[in-house]
C-alpha cells in the first residue's frame, strides 16, 4: 500500500513554492485514538519516498498516514479584490485496510481533502448555469461580493479563475489515474448534491 | 464554507496483496503468554507518564499542567482524576498524605457518555499522553516490547466489558526511588495500548 502512496504523492501537483508536503500524521486502529507520530515538514523539501520512509516505521495494516500538502489556486484576495495565485491547503490520507474498521470501503483507499469546495464551484450558484437560480445573500460580505461579480467582466474573471482551478484538479486526477491501478474514484463536497456533475457543468460554460 | 474531497480507490487484488505484504513483514502480533513469566526480560526502567514523576511530583504539579476543568475528586479519597465524558479517556492519579503523587494512570477504557464540545481538555494534550521512553495510546504491543522488552509477567483482563491483553513490568532491580511497576492494558482485537499505569509502590 505505502508503494502506491508514493506514486499518489509523486501525482500530486504541489505548490511551486516549497515546502509542498508540510506534514505527516500516522494514526492507529481509528480517528478516536491519539495519534501514533506527527512530523512537522514545514522547514524542508521533502520527498514522496522520505515521507513514505517516515511512514515505514509504522507498516501497519490498521493504520492511517496523513500527509500536509499545499498547491496553487486561484484566489480571489478579499480587500484588494484582485486574484492571485497562493498556496492553498491540501489534506491527503491513505488508509490501511483494518483502520478504522476498515473505513477506505466508505472513504477510498486515498482521500484528499481539497479544501473549500466554493475554490471549485464559485459562491452561492453564480457559475451554475442561467436557468438555475442565484441564492440570496446571506452576510453583508457576501452582498459586497454579489454585487461585485454583477458586472459582467467581474463574473467573467470569476468563471475564468474557478475553470482553472478545476482543470488543475481534474488534471491530479488523470495523473494518479496514469499513476495507479485505480478502480474508481469520487468527487464528493458538503455542499454540492454532485459535486463532479457541478464542476462539468462549469466548464461547459462559455 | 462547505468542503470538497476526492477519493480513490484501488483495485482489489492489488490491495490485497499489499495487505499479504504488510503481515509478512510485521510478522505476528505477540501472543498472549502465561502469568509469571520472567525469561528475557529487558532491564529499561520507566520513572514518567503524563509527564508526571510517581513518587516526586505532587498533585500541585499536575493540577497546574491539566488545569481544574474536568477534574472531580471524592471527598476524603486519595484518587483523583480528570476525566473526558465524550472520549472516555482520563488521568487518573492516586496521592498520599502529602499530596505526592503515587501513582498514575491513562486511561482510553472510560465511558463515552457526555457531550462532545469543540475545545479539547488541556489535559488531553497528544503532549501528555505518553510515558518517558514515548509510549503512546494506540501504539502496538510489539512497540512496548520494542521499548522495554518482555514484561515480567502477562496474561488475560477485561474492564468496562472489553477483552484486554495485561503486560506488567516490575522495576525494583532499580531501586526504590524510582516507580517500582507499570501495568500496560493491551486491546485484545487490536493488540494496541489502550491503558497505562505507573506506580511508585508496587500495585
Amino acid at each position: 500500500m505505502l508503494t502506491h502512496f508514493e506514486h499518489f504523492l509523486a501525482t500530486v501537483p504541489l505548490a511551486a513554492a516549497p515546502p509542498g508536503f508540510t506534514g505527516l500524521t500516522i494514526r492507529a486502529v481509528d480517528f478516536a485514538e491519539t495519534r501514533l507520530e506527527e512530523y512537522d515538514l514545514r522547514g524542508y523539501v521533502t520527498t514522496p519516498a522520505e515521507i513514505v520512509n517516515l511512514a515505514k516505521e509504522h507498516l501497519e495494516s490498521d493504520v492511517s498516514y496523513e500527509v500536509a500538502a499545499r498547491w496553487d489556486l486561484w484566489i480571489r484576495d478579499k480587500e484588494s479584490a484582485k486574484w492571485k495565485i497562493q498556496p492553498e491547503r491540501m489534506d491527503i490520507f491513505c488508509y490501511g485496510p483494518d483502520y478504522d474498521g476498515g473505513v477506505y470501503a466508505e472513504s477510498g483507499h486515498f482521500m484528499a481533502d481539497l479544501g473549500f469546495e466554493h475554490v471549485f464551484t464559485g459562491h452561492a450558484g453564480l457559475l451554475a448555469p442561467e436557468n438555475e437560480r442565484v441564492a440570496e445573500p446571506q452576510h453583508p460580505e457576501e452582498a459586497r461580493f454579489m454585487m461585485w461579480m454583477s458586472q459582467p467582466q467581474n463574473l467573467r474573471e470569476y468563471q475564468e479563475k474557478t475553470r482553472e482551478n478545476i482543470l488543475k484538479l481534474m488534471g491530479w486526477m488523470r495523473a494518479v489515474e496514469e499513476a495507479l491501478p485505480v478502480e474508481r474514484f469520487r468527487l464528493w463536497s458538503e455542499g454540492e448534491e454532485n459535486f463532479e456533475a457541478r464542476l462539468d457543468q462549469i466548464l461547459a460554460v462559455r | 464554507m462547505k468542503r470538497g474531497s476526492i477519493k480513490f480507490w484501488l483495485c482489489a487484488s492489488l490491495v490485497a496483496a499489499a495487505a499479504a505484504s504488510i503481515a509478512a513483514r510485521s510478522g505476528a502480533r505477540i501472543p498472549p503468554r502465561a502469568a509469571s513469566q520472567t525469561a528475557n526480560v529487558r532491564h529499561v526502567n520507566e520513572t514518567l507518564l503524563a509527564g508526571l514523576r510517581p513518587g516526586r511530583d505532587t498533585l500541585g504539579v499536575a493540577e497546574k499542567r491539566f488545569k481544574v476543568k474536568n477534574f472531580s475528586e471524592e471527598p476524603n479519597s486519595s484518587s483523583k482524576e480528570w476525566r473526558d465524558d465524550c472520549s472516555g479517556r482520563s488521568i487518573r492519579l492516586e496521592v498520599d498524605a502529602k499530596s505526592v503523587i503515587q501513582s498514575v494512570t491513562l486511561t482510553t477504557l472510560g465511558h463515552q457518555e457526555g457531550k462532545c464540545t469543540d475545545r479539547r481538555p488541556d489535559f488531553l494534550d497528544p503532549r501528555y499522553w505518553l510515558t518517558g521512553l514515548g509510549l503512546r495510546m494506540g501504539d502496538s504491543q510489539d512497540r512496548v516490547v520494542g521499548l522495554y522488552g518482555e514484561p515480567n509477567s502477562s496474561g488475560p483482563a477485561s474492564k468496562n466489558g472489553q477483552e484486554l491483553d495485561l503486560m506488567y513490568y516490575q522495576f525494583d532491580w532499580a531501586g526504590d526511588a524510582v516507580p517500582q511497576v507499570m501495568e500496560i492494558l493491551c486491546a485484545r482485537d487490536t493488540g494496541r495500548v489502550v491503558e497505562i499505569t505507573l506506580a511508585f509502590p508496587s500495585l
